[in-house]
């Protein structure tokens, strides 16, 4: 398959397109796999079972199997890299395979390496020996014990643990990434902040090619409590039907200029159209403000040239009160306005993979499949726009990312499929 | 790309002028550790930040927002205060085009964290669903731990409600807090960004971590002799706390506002070493490749450049490294231009060092004065440019890199320049 340059709606020199998705979820370790998923009406939410999750949560979207991507990292060091490492390589691997880039095909200097990179935790097993070993027979600390000799019980490299950067870098390591990078923390307007980043290093000829995207945290009992503590999620049976659970997941595209796609008679998937940001949290909820998340929006469209009108999906990058009214303050202009779905009910909240993931989905979603949206939907929840049983033309996604600390990023993907 | 304002804190000086008048003077901030236990460590030693430096905790409505700061966001207001006051940034009206982009990686687990997950934990495990349940655990330490929490309470403390950034990139993050800041402005998305890093490993379990990877530098004959960047009885880095912000303008929008000009950033350049995650590539295939794309981004040659700020850690690997890199970079020009490590007075201030160390590159070009590398006693062959040694040295210099290698093979690089006017 080939494009053309005027077969793109907006004015650019050279736009920067998508010609590989890769990610995994807990509905597969594909995008094909998780759009079946999706389409057949799965959910991949379960019982935590890998360890007692108790009053904190009850159910997760959790990555059971991620497939298994041979490296030779030392297992200790693998082992404090976490699921991160494990959702990263194969999602790479997946977007490289199917943008056709195979190793040696650019200098490694030319690819660009952009990722969000969800919280890591220390693992309290590397540091609890050395207060194990210092306690006095009453079961306190003996401090002297403790500062004499204890501490050396520590794991070393503990705090590699808690450095979202090292399975970054490993990752760069496996696929020789040499280019322009860099490693954005934690949530959601991270992994769009990823893209956006790599779109701006391909736009100034910095890299030939890029990847870009996110990994969302590993569903321990730290996120578990993070999560609960701070109202994400709600214990289990309260507020039942609206429940939000976590979810793991690693999302990547590859971008490259559509000159240089082109030359290399590469697929194009979409095209990047535009991105907006903005920060202002409000005390209560406690995320990122309507008024935040509307200039956001506003940003993109900008960006993007486009009016409201013409974006035909928004996939929501939280369920917050405050990005609806945001949406409807912004697309409720008299028309009709676009379907908002959230495909949280079926993934979870994957935080820095969140917005990747649902550009990849929507991007991957043919026009010809028919599937519902309803309110009720396990799938896909609708949000905004009415009930939709029939198959829909979304040439043009808006997906959002949304912190909790008051973050928040919109970006506008736009399908090339009808022009080539 | 201009910078209007600036801010520090470090082991040297409450603020920017205090901090480069004693580097100036080579006055090294490094001295026995005394906010926590060090007996029996094999390093003792760092830079402290004299707490009586800190702001007092500004209320601009944030009512709580002090639970949830850690001691590197503490040091990172004062350094943005000082900053934002400098660029006049609160003059700015539309703050939707003003954002933040920090380098930061959280808190780390006190000891007293470490006592009461103990008491959780069983022969089954660790049990966080008691410790959840009787709350004992506070949900501020949670905040304090994530490191973006620390820059959305920045853009809400400096009412900035533009583009945030939260970069962990370990060594490398504060000088890729202001190149990303440098794209986001050059591509029109803000008017205005604060932009660099801050930093606080000085604790124990922070602290520790690097002492048992044996990083730190262990044979000193005095604390302040410690951090001898390039010099052959390098031994290790110095660990220390700090914080460092500039304030990024397009230079229309500083010009219309009337703001003083400080000094441009005039390119930034990325890589990775791609090799090992613990260590340097042995050639400086990546740091190299940093410096060269920091300068073609800044439209100039590698002839161009006057001085280097180096990441110069005192560890044998970097020095080095960094040195062949450098001379990768400017080839048979490399032994004429003066290297001088910041490092040598302030220790390494992990994600704040890019940001402090440009900081201090911009005031030394306005100052015609080159900081030195103290410290400098016993020459290493492999080591073998002009590192500026022990004594600052006027030189009038316009355009200098400043170089910032993080842990895992990230590698970035700033290209600064004397603003003309």
């Amino acid at each position: 398959m080939t494009a053309t340059l005027d077969s793109l709606s907006y004015p650019s020199t050279d736009p920067i397109v998508i010609t590989g998705l890769g990610a995994v979820c807990s509905l597969g370790n594909s995008i094909a796999e998780i759009t079946r998923g999706l389409m057949s009406g799965k959910s991949g939410a379960q019982q935590i079972t890998d360890f007692d999750a108790g009053e904190l949560a009850f159910q997760a979207a959790q990555v059971k199997n991620p497939p298994a991507v041979k490296t030779d990292i030392h297992p200790q060091l693998a082992r404090t890299m976490g699921k991160h490492l494990s959702l990263l390589l194969p999602s790479i691997e997946e977007a490289l395979d199917r943008a056709g880039i195979g190793s040696g095909m650019f200098d490694s200097r030319d690819i660009g390496f952009f990722a969000g990179m969800g919280m890591v935790d220390y693992h309290i097993e590397d540091l609890l020996p050395a207060v194990l070993k210092s306690l006095n027979q009453d079961g306190d600390l003996d401090y002297d014990r403790f500062f004499l000799s204890g501490y050396q019980e520590i794991y070393p490299l503990w705090p590699l643990g808690m450095l979202n950067n090292v399975a970054f870098c490993q990752a760069a390591i496996h696929f020789c990434l040499r280019g322009e990078n860099c490693v954005f923390s934690p949530h959601g307007d991270a992994g769009i902040a990823a893209v956006s980043e790599a779109v701006k290093v391909l736009e100034e000829g910095k890299a030939k090619v890029a990847l870009a995207g996110g990994v969302g945290e590993q569903i321990s009992p730290f996120s578990l409590a993070r999560a609960r503590l701070k109202g994400l999620i709600r214990p289990p049976g309260e507020n039942p039907g609206a429940d939000i659970f976590l979810g793991e997941g690693g999302a990547m595209l590859v971008l490259e200029p559509l000159s240089g796609a082109l030359n290399r008679g590469a697929d194009i998937l979409g095209r990047i159209a535009g991105f907006g940001f903005s920060c202002h949290r409000e005390e209560k909820p406690g995320c990122a403000s309507r008024r935040a998340i509307a200039s956001a929006i506003e940003g993109a469209l900008s960006q993007a040239a486009l009016v409201p009108g013409r974006i035909d999906l928004i996939m929501a990058g939280s369920s917050s009160q405050n990005e609806l009214e945001a949406v409807h303050e912004i697309f409720d202009t008299g028309g009709e306005a676009p379907v908002m779905v959230s495909a949280e009910a079926a993934l979870g909240e994957i935080l820095a993979a969140g917005p990747i993931l649902n550009a990849a989905i929507g991007l991957s979603i043919p026009d010809s499949t028919p599937f519902p949206f309803c309110p009720q939907s396990s799938v896909f929840r609708l949000l905004s726009g009415r009930p939709f049983g029939g198959s829909l033309h979304a040439r043009r996604i808006l997906v959002n990312g949304i912190s909790y600390e008051g973050r928040c990023a919109s970006m506008i993907v736009e399908k090339v499929g009808e022009t080539i | 790309m201009v910078i209007t304002g600036y801010g520090m804190i470090t082991p040297i000086g409450k603020n920017s002028r205090e901090t480069f008048e004693n580097a100036l003077r080579g006055v090294s901030g490094i001295d026995f550790l005394s906010s926590f236990e060090t007996e029996g460590l094999p390093c003792r030693i760092g830079g402290q930040v004299n707490d009586s430096w800190l702001n007092p905790f500004p209320a601009r409505g944030l009512k709580g927002i002090e639970k949830c700061s850690s001691r590197g966001l503490k040091l990172m207001i004062s350094a943005a205060s000082e900053a934002v006051e400098s660029a006049g940034l609160d003059l700015i009206e539309n703050r939707h085009r003003i954002g933040v982009s920090l380098g930061y990686h959280g808190e780390n687990p006190s000891l007293e964290d470490l006592l009461l997950l103990h008491r959780y934990r069983d022969k089954d495990g660790w049990d966080i669903c008691d410790l959840a349940r009787r709350g004992t655990y506070s949900f501020f330490n949670f905040f304090r731990r994530k490191a973006d929490v620390a820059t959305s309470i920045l853009s809400s403390m400096f009412n900035c409600r533009g583009s945030n950034l939260t970069i962990v990139s370990a060594c490398a993050a504060g000088t890729q807090a202001i190149g990303e800041a440098l794209g986001i402005i050059r591509e029109g998305r803000a008017d205005a960004m604060i932009a660099g890093g801050c930093e606080s490993n000085i604790n124990f379990m922070g602290f520790v971590g690097f002492v048992l990877i044996r990083a730190l530098s262990e044979r000193y004959s005095s604390p302040g002799k410690a951090s001898r960047p390039f010099d052959r009885k390098r031994n290790g880095f110095v660990m220390s706390e700090g914080a460092g912000a500039l304030v990024l303008e397009s230079l229309d929008h500083a010009i219309e506002r009337k703001a003083h000009i400080f000094g441009e950033v005039l390119g930034y350049g990325a890589s990775a070493d791609a090799f090992r995650i613990t260590d340097i590539h042995p050639k400086g295939d990546g740091a190299a490749f940093a410096m060269q794309r920091a300068i073609d981004d800044a439209g100039l040659s590698p002839s161009d450049i006057e001085y280097i700020n180096a990441h110069g850690t005192s560890t044998l690997q970097n020095d080095h490294i960094e040195t062949l890199a450098i001379k990768r970079v400017l080839g048979e020009r490399a032994k004429k231009i003066p290297v001088s490590s910041n490092k040598s007075m302030i220790g390494h201030t992990i994600a704040a060092a890019g940001a402090i160390e440009a900081c201090l590159t911009i005031m030394g070009m306005n100052n015609s004065v080159l900081l030195p590398t103290i410290n400098y006693e016993f020459p290493d062959p492999k080591c073998d440019l002009d590192y500026v040694p022990n004594q600052s040295r006027q030189l009038e210099h316009g355009v200098a890199l400043s170089n910032s290698f993080g842990f895992g093979g990230q590698n970035a690089c700033l290209c600064l320049g004397k603003f003309h006017q």
